[in-house]
C-alpha cells in the first residue's frame, strides 16, 4: 500500500473560472521533483518548507505556460501529511489547466476526486470525526461513477465513449487471439485485421477529442493533414501554404516517404500542418510504414486536406481515399488549376459515401484560390469547436482520451512493423486503463468473452 | 466409528492435481494416503492426449521450477514434442508434447508407488469427517473411517458426474467410471457452495481402420525440447499428428442429430468451456463457416487408438459414426469410444483461501476440477500448492502463496479464489497482466528459489538456476558495455538489411533492434567464454524486451505494494458506510486476504477501496503498513 499511496497527484484546487488566482496542487513523494523539473524559479527541492517563491511554469517543449508563485510545503505538516507543491496561477482556467497538464506529463498523476482529502484522512491530518463525511465525498464517486464521469462529457460524447470502449475490447480481442489462439483458431487470424480494428477505434478517438479539445486547439493549434494519391501536389500545397521549399517538391510519385510538419497561422489560428506520403499500394516496406504513418496522421488531425489533381480525371485511388477520411473534417482541394479543370465535383459523391465536402479549387503555382482555402481551413476549424470552453474538470478526462489515443497508436505502429503482438498488447492494455476510469475497466474476461463471440477457437 | 489408520494427509482421487499434491506432501515427509476409486487410472488423460500448450506450457514449466513431477513425467513418456507460437514473441511461446498416455499414467503411478510415505488404496470416499471446524477423517464406503489431519479433495470430474451420449445419460465420472455421488452431499453438509459444470470430449477411433496417407502431417521439433529444467533435450523417435478436416457434408450431419443432443435439448444445465465448443456449437454458432480443422492424435506409442481434436460432441452414436466416416481418411474408421459431454458439480472456489484451503474448514483443502478448473496442468499445478501447504499448516509454517506477478500458478488461484468459476477455468496469457516476465523459459529463475524453501527443490537445481541468472546478467552488462564501430559491423547489418552506423555503439543498441539476433551479434562481438542456449536466450529477451519489461516491472512494484498490505479477516463489509451494496456484498463472498485481492474482485471499485481504507484506519486498523 505504501507506493501507490505516495504516488504523486496533482489537482487544480481552486473553484472553476472564479477568482483571480487560481491554485495547482501537488501532492506525494516525487512532489518537489515534479514540481522543480517545471519550474523556473529556484531549485525547490531545497527550498525551506513553507516558503514563497517566483518563478515561471514551463513546458515540456520550452514553452513558458504562466507566470506562477510556487509554495513549498514539506512532509508532515501538510494538508496531506506529504511534500507537497502549490502553484498560484492566473485566473481563469486555462492557465491552471495548462500547469496541470504540464504537471502530468512531468510525471503526476490526476487525483481522483476527494483524493487530497483521503489522504490527509489516512496520514493522521483530519480527525476521525470526519472520517464518515469523507467516505461519503469518496463513495460518491462509486455511486455516481460511471453517469457522473459520462455527463461530464460534453457534446453528445458519452455514447461514443461506449462506442470506443467496445471498439478498444475489439482490438484487444485481435491481438490476444494472435496470440492465445494461435494454433487453435480455424480463422487464421492475421495482424492486418488487428491494425484495422485499432484504426477504428483511434480514428473516434480523434474525432471525440476534437469535440473536448478546444483549449487545446487554441493552444497547440488545429492540426492540418493534407492526404492524397502520389503526386497530385501535396507537397507543392504545402509549400504554397507555408511560402517556402519546406518539402521536397520532384515531380516523381512517392517523393515523401515520411510526413512532414510545419507550424503556420492561418487567420490568427496556429495550425500545424502535416504534409504525408502519397497513399497507394506501396512497393515496399518503407513506403509501406510512409503510408501507415499517412493514415495515422489523417486520423488524428483536425482537419483534412484531401487533394486531387483537378487536370486530370479523377480516379478509383481518389475515391478510396475520400471513402476512408470521409467525414467533416475533411475538405477537397482540386490542386493545379493552372493546368486545367478536368475534375468534376460530383465525382467523389459515388455511392453511399457522401462526400458532399467543400471543394475548393487552387494552383499551387499561381497562388490561385489560397485564401479561399485558408478561409475554408479557419471555417473547419471554429467550427469544429464547441461553443462553450470545455470545464476544466473534464481534465482529467482529455488527458486519459489522449493517454488512450497515444498508446492505441503504438500499438498499431508495432503491429504494423511487424513487431510481436505482446508488445501491441502491452500498448493496448494500458490503453484500456486509460478508459477505464471513464468507462470501467476492461478485464481479461471480457476480452475472451469477445473473442469467443467472434472467432471460432478452441479444441 | 472405528478410526484404524491414521494419515497426515489424505488425498480423495488420483488424477493430475491428487498425484502432485500426494507426492509435494509426501516428500515433505508427511504420511500421505492416496485413495482413489480405480487404481488402474492414476494421473489418466482423460481428454486430449498431450501436456502443455499456449499458457498452460509455462504452468508445467513452474510446477517443475518448484519442485513437481508433472514435467519430467511428460518428458520421460513424451511423443512428440513442438514449440508453440514460435511466430510471436518469446514471451508467449509454450512448450506441448503429445504423450503416449499409457506411458504417462504408468509413470505417475510408479512414482507414487516408490515414493516412501505414500500410501494408495483403492476405495469410495462418501464423508468428509469434520470437528469444530477441524478436517478429521474420510469416511469410505462401508462406513470405514480413516484419520488424517489434512483431507484434499481433487474428484475431478466425478463429484455427481453424469454422461451424456445422445439421449442416453447415467451416472460416471469416466468412460466405464462409476461417479461419486455421496461426498458431494457431504460437502454440501459442510456449507460448501456447489455448482454444476460441463465438459466434453471427442470420439476415438481405430488406428487401424483410418487411411493417413495424403492427410496433411503435423511433425514434432527437432530437436526435441522438454519441460523439465533437468534436462531440456528430450532424445525421442517423436510420432506424427494428422490433419483432417469436417466438410459441408459434416455439418449436415451434425444439424441431423442436433434435436437429439443433450446440449441443445436442455438436458445439459451445466456450463460448458466456451473455449472448446463441441462440434455441435461450432456448426450452429459458425455457420458461415464450411470446414472446421480435425486434428489426428495417436493416444499412444504406434496405439490402436486416435484422439480426433476439435470434435468434442455429446451427439447420439450413431450420428457420431457418421460424422467421424464423413472426415478424409476416416471414410472407414470405427469408433473405439464415443464423444461424451460429462456434468459434474464443482465447489465455489471463493470458498478458497490463496492457500487452496477452505476458509473455514480447516485442513480441508481443495485442488483441480473440483475448483472449477480444466486442464491437466491447472489442475498439477493447484495439486502442487495443496500438497505443500497442507505439509506446511500441519507444521504450522505459513502457506506458500505465489503472487500474480511471481508465476502463473499465482494468476490461476488468485482468480479462482477472488473471481470464482462460472465456466471450466482455462489459463491463458492473457489472463496473466505480467506476461512478458512470466515465460517458460525464466521459470527457472523465478521459482527455483521459492522450491528450495518449500523442500522440494535441492539447493544443486536452486544453484543452477541461480548461475543461469547470474550468467545473462553479466553478459547484458557485457553487452551494455561493448562497444561495436562501423567498419566491422556495417557489412553485416548490410546484410542483415538493417540500417549501418555512422558512429561506433554498444552491442546492446544493435541486439534491441528487431533484425539482428543474438547469433548475428555474436560475429561482431563474440561473448568472452562459450555460453550456454539457455542464457543466451535470457540475454537475448531481456535486451529485445527491455523497455516493455521495464514497464511490467514497474508495475509488479505497484501491485505488489496493493498484494503485501493484509486485509483482517474479520471485517464486516455490511456496516462499512459508502461502499457501494454491490461491492459489499463481493467482499462478504469472497473475503479478500489482501487490498490487492479486494481491488480485483469484479464490481469491486477503486472508491470502494478507498472507502474500505478510510474505515479500516477509523478502526485502528493499519492497512497502510507504514503510513505514518
Amino acid at each position: 500500500m505504501e507506493a501507490p499511496a505516495r504516488e504523486t497527484i496533482a489537482a487544480i484546487s481552486t473553484a472553476i473560472g472564479a477568482g483571480a488566482i487560481a491554485v495547482v496542487r501537488l501532492s506525494g513523494d516525487r512532489a518537489l521533483e515534479i514540481a522543480g523539473t517545471v519550474f523556473s524559479g529556484p531549485p525547490l527541492s531545497r527550498c525551506d518548507s513553507h516558503t514563497i517563491h517566483y518563478g515561471h511554469v514551463v513546458g515540456t517543449d520550452g514553452e513558458h505556460v504562466d507566470e506562477v508563485l510556487a509554495s513549498v510545503l514539506l512532509a508532515p505538516h501538510t494538508y496531506t501529511t506529504e511534500n507537497m507543491v502549490e502553484f498560484s496561477c492566473h485566473g481563469g482556467s486555462m492557465a491552471a489547466r495548462r500547469v496541470l497538464e504540464v504537471l502530468v506529463a512531468s510525471g503526476a498523476r490526476l487525483a481522483r476526486r476527494g483524493e487530497f482529502t483521503e489522504r490527509a484522512f489516512l496520514g493522521g491530518r483530519i480527525d476521525l470525526i470526519q472520517a464518515e463525511a469523507v467516505a461519503d465525498i469518496v463513495s460518491a464517486r462509486t455511486r455516481r461513477g460511471l453517469e457522473v464521469a459520462l455527463g461530464q462529457l460534453e457534446g453528445g460524447l458519452s455514447d461514443e465513449l461506449g462506442d470506443l470502449r467496445r471498439e478498444v475490447i475489439d482490438f484487444r480481442a485481435e491481438v490476444e487471439a494472435l496470440i492465445d489462439f494461435a494454433e487453435e483458431d480455424e480463422g487464421a487470424r492475421s495482424a492486418g485485421s488487428a491494425v484495422e480494428a485499432g484504426r477504428l477505434a483511434v480514428a473516434r478517438l480523434g474525432r471525440m477529442l476534437r469535440n473536448c479539445e478546444f483549449g487545446l486547439v487554441v493552444r497547440e493549434g488545429a492540426t492540418a493533414a493534407i492526404v492524397g494519391r502520389p503526386n497530385v501536389g501535396k507537397s507543392s500545397l504545402m509549400n504554397a501554404l507555408l511560402m517556402r521549399d519546406r518539402s521536397i517538391v520532384t515531380p516523381l510519385p512517392g517523393t515523401t516517404r515520411d510526413v512532414i510538419e510545419e507550424h503556420l497561422h492561418v487567420s490568427g489560428v496556429a495550425v500545424r500542418l502535416i504534409d504525408t506520403a502519397g497513399w497507394r499500394e506501396p512497393e515496399d516496406e518503407a513506403e509501406a510504414a510512409g503510408v501507415a504513418r499517412a493514415r495515422a496522421a489523417a486520423a488524428g488531425a483536425d482537419i483534412v486536406l484531401l487533394v486531387v489533381d483537378a487536370s486530370d480525371q479523377l480516379g478509383d485511388g481518389d475515391r478510396a481515399i475520400a471513402a476512408e477520411i470521409d467525414d467533416e473534417r475533411t475538405l477537397v482541394v482540386a490542386n493545379k488549376i493552372d493546368l486545367g479543370s478536368r475534375a468534376e465535383e460530383g465525382e467523389l459523391s459515388s455511392g453511399d459515401s457522401a462526400i458532399g465536402r467543400p471543394w475548393v479549387r487552387v494552383s499551387s503555382k499561381t497562388g490561385a484560390g489560397l485564401d479561399a482555402l485558408r478561409d475554408a481551413m479557419v471555417a473547419r476549424a471554429a467550427g469544429g469547436f464547441p461553443d462553450e470552453p470545455v470545464l476544466v474538470s473534464n481534465a482529467r478526462h482529455v488527458t486519459a482520451l489522449r493517454a488512450c489515443r497515444d498508446a492505441l497508436n503504438r500499438g498499431v505502429e508495432l503491429l504494423v512493423r511487424g513487431e510481436a503482438p505482446e508488445l501491441a498488447a502491452v500498448e493496448i492494455g494500458d490503453a484500456a486503463s486509460s478508459l477505464g476510469e471513464m468507462t470501467g475497466e476492461t478485464t481479461p474476461d471480457d476480452v475472451l468473452r469477445r473473442i469467443f463471440e467472434r472467432f471460432c477457437v478452441g479444441k | 466409528m472405528s478410526e484404524q489408520r491414521d494419515f497426515d494427509v489424505a488425498v480423495v482421487g488420483a488424477g493430475h492435481a491428487a498425484c502432485e499434491a500426494a507426492l509435494a506432501a509426501a516428500r515433505l515427509g508427511k504420511r500421505v494416503l492416496v485413495v482413489t476409486i480405480s487404481m488402474r487410472h492414476v494421473a489418466e488423460m482423460a481428454c486430449n492426449p498431450a501436456i502443455g500448450g499456449l499458457a498452460k506450457g509455462q504452468l508445467v514449466r513452474e510446477i517443475d521450477a518448484l519442485g513437481g513431477e508433472m514435467g519430467r513425467a511428460i518428458d520421460e513418456t513424451g511423443i512428440q514434442f513442438r514449440m508453440l507460437n514460435t511466430g510471436k514473441g518469446p514471451a508467449v511461446r509454450s512448450p506441448r508434447a503429445q504423450a503416449d498416455k499409457g506411458a504417462y499414467s504408468a509413470r505417475m503411478l510408479r512414482a507414487l508407488v516408490e515414493q516412501p510415505g505414500l500410501t494408495l488404496m483403492e476405495g469410495r470416499v462418501e464423508e468428509i469427517g469434520v470437528e469444530a471446524g477441524c478436517v478429521k477423517y474420510i469416511g469410505l464406503t462401508r462406513g470405514e473411517h480413516i484419520g488424517a489431519r489434512a483431507v484434499i479433495l481433487t474428484t475431478g470430474t466425478f463429484l455427481c458426474g453424469r454422461m451424456f451420449v445422445g439421449d442416453a445419460v447415467w451416472r460416471g465420472g469416466r468412460t466405464g467410471e462409476p461417479a461419486a455421488r455421496a461426498l458431494s452431499g457431504s460437502l454440501r453438509r459442510l456449507g460448501l457452495a456447489i455448482g454444476r459444470l460441463k465438459t466434453g470430449t471427442p470420439p476415438r477411433v481405430d488406428a487401424g481402420s483410418a487411411h493417413l496417407e495424403g492427410l496433411e502431417v503435423q511433425r514434432g521439433d527437432e530437436p526435441a525440447k522438454g519441460f523439465s529444467f533437468e534436462r531440456q533435450l528430450v532424445s525421442v523417435d517423436q510420432v506424427d499428428c494428422h490433419i483432417t478436416s469436417t466438410s459441408p457434408q459434416t455439418h449436415e450431419i451434425v444439424r441431423e442429430g442436433i434435436p437429439r443432443s443433450p446440449l441443445y435439448s436442455g438436458a445439459i444445465t451445466g456450463i460448458g468451456p466456451r473455449y472448446c465448443p463441441s462440434i455441435e456449437d461450432k456448426v450452429v454458432r459458425f455457420a458461415d463457416r464450411d470446414s472446421h480443422r480435425i486434428i489426428l492424435e495417436p493416444e499412444t506409442r504406434g496405439g490402436a487408438s486416435l484422439y480426433l481434436n476439435g470434435l468434442s460432441t455429446s451427439l447420439p452414436y450413431d450420428i457420431q459414426q457418421r460424422v467421424v466416416r464423413s472426415l478424409p481418411g476416416l471414410e472407414r474408421a470405427d469408433i473405439l469410444r464415443p464423444g461424451y459431454a460429462v456434468e459434474y458439480d464443482y465447489v465455489d472456489p471463493r470458498e478458497l483461501r490463496a492457500s487452496l484451503e477452505v476458509r473455514h474448514i480447516r485442513g480441508l483443502y481443495l485442488a483441480g476440477q473440483i475448483n472449477g478448473t480444466s486442464g491437466y496442468e491447472e489442475a498439477a499445478a493447484q495439486g502442487l500448492m495443496a500438497g505443500v501447504n497442507a505439509a506446511r499448516a500441519l507444521d504450522a509454517v505459513e502457506p506458500v502463496v505465489l503472487s500474480r506477478s511471481q508465476a502463473y500458478i499465482g494468476v490461476l488461484i488468485d482468480d479462482l479464489v477472488t473471481k470464482g468459476a462460472d465456466e471450466p477455468y482455462r489459463m491463458f496469457t492473457s489472463r496473466a497482466e505480467h506476461r512478458l516476465v512470466l515465460r517458460h523459459d525464466n521459470a527457472d529463475t523465478r521459482l527455483s528459489e521459492t522450491g528450495l524453501a518449500m523442500g522440494l527443490v535441492s539447493e544443486a537445481r536452486a544453484e543452477r538456476a541461480r548461475r543461469k541468472a547470474d550468467a545473462a546478467a553479466r553478459e547484458v552488462a557485457r553487452l551494455e558495455r561493448e562497444r561495436v564501430v562501423p567498419s566491422s559491423a556495417n557489412a553485416l547489418l548490410g546484410r542483415l538489411g538493417s540500417s549501418t552506423l555512422p558512429e561506433s555503439t554498444t552491442a546492446e543498441k544493435l541486439l534491441a533492434r528487431p533484425e539482428i539476433g543474438i547469433d548475428d551479434l555474436y560475429q561482431l562481438c563474440p561473448p568472452d567464454c562459450e555460453l550456454p542456449d539457455t542464457v543466451r536466450d535470457q540475454v537475448e529477451i531481456e535486451i529485445k524486451y527491455r523497455g516493455y519489461i521495464a514497464r511490467a516491472r514497474e508495475q509488479i512494484r505497484r501491485a505488489e505494494a496493493l498484494d503485501g498490505a493484509e486485509l483482517p479477516d474479520d471485517v464486516d463489509y455490511a456496516s462499512v458506510r459508502g461502499i457501494s451494496t454491490e461491492a459489499a456484498e463481493k467482499l462478504s463472498r469472497v473475503r479478500p486476504e489482501t487490498v490487492g485481492q479486494a481491488g480485483r474482485i469484479p464490481g469491486v471499485s477503486p472508491a470502494d477501496i478507498g472507502v474500505l481504507l478510510i474505515h479500516l484506519k477509523a478502526r485502528g486498523f493499519h492497512a497502510h503498513g507504514d503510513h505514518r
